[in-house]
């Protein structure tokens, strides 16, 4: 539901961005969205072509994706990446963070991020 | 000529907000106040659970005080006056949840030298909170038997990004033929550390239970 706003503050980085580097034409624009965040990647997509119009982003190719959502155990030192599993049941996937190694609940350590990882771009040589 | 650069940026759109978090939490903390933020469907009980609470801390000698957040109106606002606690009513507007920027605008009008807990009281909206971590202490999301079994099934996240889960309306789970249990068995099934507790905010039903969970 806030996917505009999110976007709008996106846009704000990648002019700066622009600025900063003084780019002549953007090819692409790369985000990686976390799978724990609420951002429905259509309706960024959407917000992308339209906060782009008239700006040197206008046209440019916007590619989502996805971050995992990173898990820690506090009983067996367990790093990882956080389950999903499979409810078949339920016809979806539900998030389980319980510890792949001991089954214990864990701690979610990221997979809650909205980066702009990459920008490719044409600058003046 | 131009050249095509590849750029790393590597920014957090959403870090932002979890930095202004990071500071209401060191804010709070140093002043020593206790806050929570409750999350939940419009309707599930957050204001009734927090008057509840309020009262309760009046008994123990502790003040509260709170953040009503709402789209729009007073209504909240005016119950949680009638209890003769500091409080600040932050409308959103169109924003379909509080963000930290606005906690700390709060937290400026609030006279809290004499606080001992903040409670917040988010929008009532179980997805777009997710996004946006306020700072507190714990965060509380209430689920009521009247929204049906199948809350935490549809919105496994919010729950999973939660403290504590309060599944509220105890009191009507037979009319409304609904297993209290479910909702139990799938807050657990999430596999997080989230405390779970069941209450009933009409009759105080659970509202101690709930308060040794929070620590207060
Ligand atoms: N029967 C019953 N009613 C409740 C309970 N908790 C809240 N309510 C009622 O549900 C309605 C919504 O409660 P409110 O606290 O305003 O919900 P909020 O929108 O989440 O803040 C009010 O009429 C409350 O009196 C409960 O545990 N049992
Ligand atoms: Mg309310
Ligand atoms: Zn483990």
């Amino acid at each position: 539901m806030h996917e505009f706003s999110v976007m709008s503050d996106v846009m704000e980085a990648l002019k700066e961005e622009s600025l900063k580097h003084s780019f002549k034409g953007v090819k692409e624009v790369v985000l990686e969205v976390g799978v724990l965040t609420f951002l429905a990647h259509e309706q960024l997509r959407f917000s992308y072509k339209v906060l782009s119009e008239g700006t040197v982003f206008d046209g440019s190719e916007l590619s989502i994706e996805d971050r995992p959502a990173m898990i820690r155990c506090e009983s067996c030192g367990y790093e990882g990446e956080g389950g999903f599993r499979d409810e078949p049941g339920f016809h979806r996937v539900m998030p389980t963070f319980s510890c792949p190694k001991c089954d214990e609940p864990t701690s979610v350590v990221s997979g809650n991020e909205c980066i702009i990882r990459r920008i490719v771009a044409d600058v003046e040589e | 000529m131009h050249k095509t650069v590849d750029i790393d940026v590597g920014k957090d759109i959403l870090g932002r907000n979890r930095e202004l978090a990071r500071k209401n939490h060191t804010f709070l903390v140093e002043k020593g106040i206790r806050s929570f933020d409750f999350v939940g469907s419009i309707g599930s009980g957050k204001t009734l659970l927090i008057e509840g609470i309020i009262e309760l801390l009046k008994e123990k000698g502790l003040r509260a005080g709170v953040i009503a957040g709402d789209v729009a109106g007073e209504e909240d606002y005016m119950r949680f006056r009638e209890h003769g606690v500091p409080v600040v009513n932050v409308n959103t507007g169109k924003e379909c949840h509080l963000d930290a920027h606005l906690v700390e605008h709060a937290l400026d009008e609030m006279n809290l030298d004499d606080l001992d807990v903040l409670f917040v009281e988010n929008v009532g909206n179980l997805v777009c909170p997710g996004d946006f971590p306020l700072g507190t202490d714990v965060r509380a999301v209430v689920v009521s038997v009247t929204e049906g079994d199948d809350m935490i099934k549809k919105h496994p996240v919010i729950f999973a990004l939660s403290d504590v889960i309060v599944i509220n309306k105890i009191d009507l789970a037979e009319a409304m033929e609904v297993d209290p249990k479910v909702l139990q068995n799938d807050a657990h099934a999430l596999g997080t550390k989230a405390v779970v507790v069941q209450t009933d905010a009409k009759h105080g039903k659970g509202i101690t239970e709930l308060m040794d969970v929070l620590q207060i």
